[in-house]
């Protein structure tokens, strides 16, 4: 692929030569909507800003990234770098043994069932090759009751708790499995002694499941402590494990599913390893630039502490990137990273003990 | 004879001993050793005056039609080559005119020895081209119906452990059949753009026999178990040739459908092993494309591995008319297979370690 960079007006565009061009905006803009926005609260995937590249801000330094799973799984990762490539300094000379953006999170599993992600290996392998920041992220199967959650004696919420635990451990095990397995196809170019694999973007826990999402406030609260309690021993779980032990755990939300859920009473305090939000801003703006008073209140929750600590180090602004895809019209989630690359290059974690997946 | 004609009849056969002599002239040189500069092209672009004609010829033939290789632009480290079986009969002084370096030849089918297998050896290797043998690996029609893994979930542990035996054995079955085979022929031993050993292409391309049936999670289970079957036939075969160096001749959409779904034991044996690409781009061009196509984003998927570009070999057109003069008329000038090869690495990993391109 050969691209030429050109100026338009305040943005910028990656003409390909065989290709639906690429550009850099700026946030706020003025973008196609997909979806209804009204209903977005409830429903946040796959909706947003139509875009044809990433939307940087205005007076903030931000890294683009993308996030993908097999619902994803059309990226262009070689297209997708030179489109990042507008967002950065193009000409910035880069040593190559450092990750480059766009930062690319790779859902590694969902739920217990290894099969409900399988593109996860073909697309680490893809964004390691481009050289890119990657991350593995996990999404939480909440096991639902059949009902409404207020109606379960104390003895069926007990049950439910109970399973909900034992999957949060399982889930976890399939995670550290599948992920170790996966580093050790890294070069082992620039890997240090003791290391397993490269470098990565700290661990990410989805919290986007909606259990009880048809009934009352009253039965998203109840099932929101057994949602908090299951994430709670999923992040244990990893963090324990000798390979990833002690280290941060992201959790990936909306503002209202923390919200509804009361995560916030969670027995754990989730948002220590800090938060990446979804949140798709009609303007592709920030969080907390959105022009949704209401909206906007819900992320400040979510995203500042008690202190006026700012814990949202990601977002998630639209599920419609719909460019650098191998396929037309297809869904495509953006997320930036707010910071510089090198705030970025300083979150990378290094798992350990090499010795525990040899192959025999 | 001519006494019997009628007029026109005799008016057409001495157009015809003109034409002959004609493009005799024409002709001529290039089989007497007309200058075939290598590359004779440079991709991207296709220079407007070679074809690509939509329709395959004999069914399957596709590609670029080009009476020379064809080089990338940009790229210096490209060797250049065929891959013939017994479907070619060529003139093999034209390859090497044309600065061909190596040939993949086809040792086997699933049923036997490939008969022209020494004959093309000979030949080239005669001319001083590397030769690289081809094997077939097949699987069974039998086990390669939708149905046999329709109902397979992660779940089902007792079907795929059967399957897994089932098809190891296939693979083991298999690969001593290859060695007892070619153990009169043996491996050759050779060191060529970075790679040696004993190297040896293995021909992937086992498809479901029903795949329009199929479904996505279906076809994952079958490439497990395939990719169970192949891993037990190169462990089999690497027994009896330790400098054995396997690349894998394959489509995009062998692994986007199937090997790349991979069990992890499986993709510690297949992940770094380099690929030959069976892959005729519109332009003649590299296999890493930007479109919207399935098959480019399989050979992306396939190709960029963590440790480089892994298609180190890339079958560019089944339409190669080598040394041919203007016109390209298959029916005078047998068209064969053309491949390019790049210069590779070796870049260890924390399983094994995998050939990728320099």
């Amino acid at each position: 692929m050969v691209g030429i960079s050109i100026a338009a007006g305040n943005s910028r565009v990656l003409a390909a030569i065989d290709s639906p061009n690429c550009t850099y905006q700026i946030a706020p803009g003025k973008f196609p909507f997909r979806g209804d926005p009204t209903t977005r609260t409830r429903e946040p995937t796959d909706i947003g800003i139509v875009t044809q590249g990433f939307v940087g801000l205005e007076d903030a330094s931000a890294v683009p990234g993308i996030d993908v799973s097999k619902w994803q799984d059309a990226t262009d990762f070689v297209f997708l770098k030179a489109c990042a490539k507008l967002a950065t300094n193009a000409n910035a000379p880069h040593d190559g043994r450092h990750p480059q953006p766009p930062f690319v999170y790779v859902r590694m599993t969902a739920g217990e069932d290894p099969d409900h992600e399988l593109e996860y290996s073909t697309h680490w392998a893809n964004a390691r090759h481009e050289n890119l920041f990657v991350g593995p992220y996990h999404y939480l199967d909440i096991i639902d009751a059949k009902s409404s959650a207020s109606k379960l004696s104390a003895d069926e919420f007990s049950k439910l708790l109970k399973a909900n635990l034992d999957s949060a451990d399982k889930q976890a095990r399939v995670f550290i499995d599948r992920f170790s397995r996966l580093l050790t196809l890294d070069p082992a170019v620039d890997v240090a002694s003791g290391d397993l694999g490269k470098p990565y973007l700290p661990i990410v826990l989805d919290l986007s499941d909606r259990p009880q999402a048809k009934y009352s406030d009253d039965d998203t609260i109840r099932i929101g402590s057994i949602y908090g309690a299951a994430a709670c021993r999923w992040i244990a779980h990893v963090r324990s494990d000798p390979s990833f032990e002690g280290q941060p755990v992201m959790i990936f939300t909306t503002a209202y599913i923390y919200k509804d859920y009361h995560l916030d009473s969670a027995p754990c305090n989730l948002r220590e390893g800090k938060v990446w939000i979804s949140q798709h801003t009609v303007d592709g703006e920030r969080q907390d630039r959105d022009p949704d008073s209401s909206a906007r209140e819900a992320a400040r929750q979510l995203c500042v502490d008690a202190a006026g600590n700012s814990l949202c180090l990601f977002q998630q602004y639209t599920s419609y990137g719909g460019f650098a895809l191998f396929r037309e019209n297809a869904a495509l989630d953006l997320d930036r990273f707010f910071g510089t690359e090198a705030d970025l290059q300083g979150l990378l974690q290094h798992a350990k003990h090499p010795e525990r997946w040899e192959v025999k | 004879m001519l006494r019997g004609l009628s007029r026109w009849g005799q008016t057409r056969n001495s157009l015809l001993i003109i034409w002959l002599v004609i493009w005799g002239a024409i002709a001529a040189p290039c089989w007497a050793g007309e200058v075939c500069p290598v590359p004779k092209y440079q991709v991207p672009p296709l220079p407007a005056t070679i074809q690509n004609p939509p329709k395959p010829w004999h069914g399957t033939d596709t590609g670029i039609v080009v009476d020379g290789f064809v080089g990338l632009v940009g790229v210096t480290n490209i060797s250049h080559g065929v891959d013939l079986s017994s479907n070619n009969v060529i003139r093999y002084d034209n390859i090497v005119r044309c600065g061909g370096r190596f040939a993949f030849i086809r040792f086997d089918t699933a049923e036997s020895i490939d008969q022209m297998y020494t004959k093309h050896r000979e030949a080239l290797s005669t001319q001083g081209l590397t030769i690289f043998p081809y094997a077939y690996f097949a699987i069974p029609p039998k086990l390669r119906l939708t149905r046999s893994y329709s109902s397979i979930r992660s779940d089902s542990a007792k079907d795929i452990a059967t399957n897994m035996q089932t098809f190891a054995a296939v693979g083991v079955t298999a690969a001593n059949e290859f060695v007892n085979r070619i153990k009169p022929f043996g491996i050759p031993n050779v060191t060529f753009a970075g790679l040696s050993g004993q190297i040896l292409a293995i021909d992937v391309e086992e498809k479901l026999v029903d795949e329009n049936i199929s479904t996505s999670l279906s076809r994952a289970y079958y490439g497990r178990f395939y990719a169970k079957a192949l891993c037990a036939w190169l462990s089999e075969v690497k027994h009896a040739y330790p400098a054995l160096q396997p690349i894998l001749y394959t489509t995009p959409s062998i692994f986007g459908d199937y090997l790349n779904y991979a069990f992890p034991d499986e993709q510690s044996c297949l992940h770094g092993l380099p690929i030959w690409l069976a892959r005729t781009t519109p332009d003649g061009g590299d296999v890493i494309r930007r479109s919207h196509q399935t098959i480019d984003l399989y050979a992306q998927r396939l190709c960029n591995v963590a440790g480089g570009n892994r298609c180190i070999a890339h079958q560019y057109s089944h339409r190669g008319m080598i040394g041919a003069s203007s016109p390209l008329d298959p029916a005078r000038f047998p068209h064969v297979d053309i491949d390019r090869i790049f210069s590779v690495k070796i870049v260890p990993d924390g399983a094994n370690y995998q050939v990728v391109r320099q």
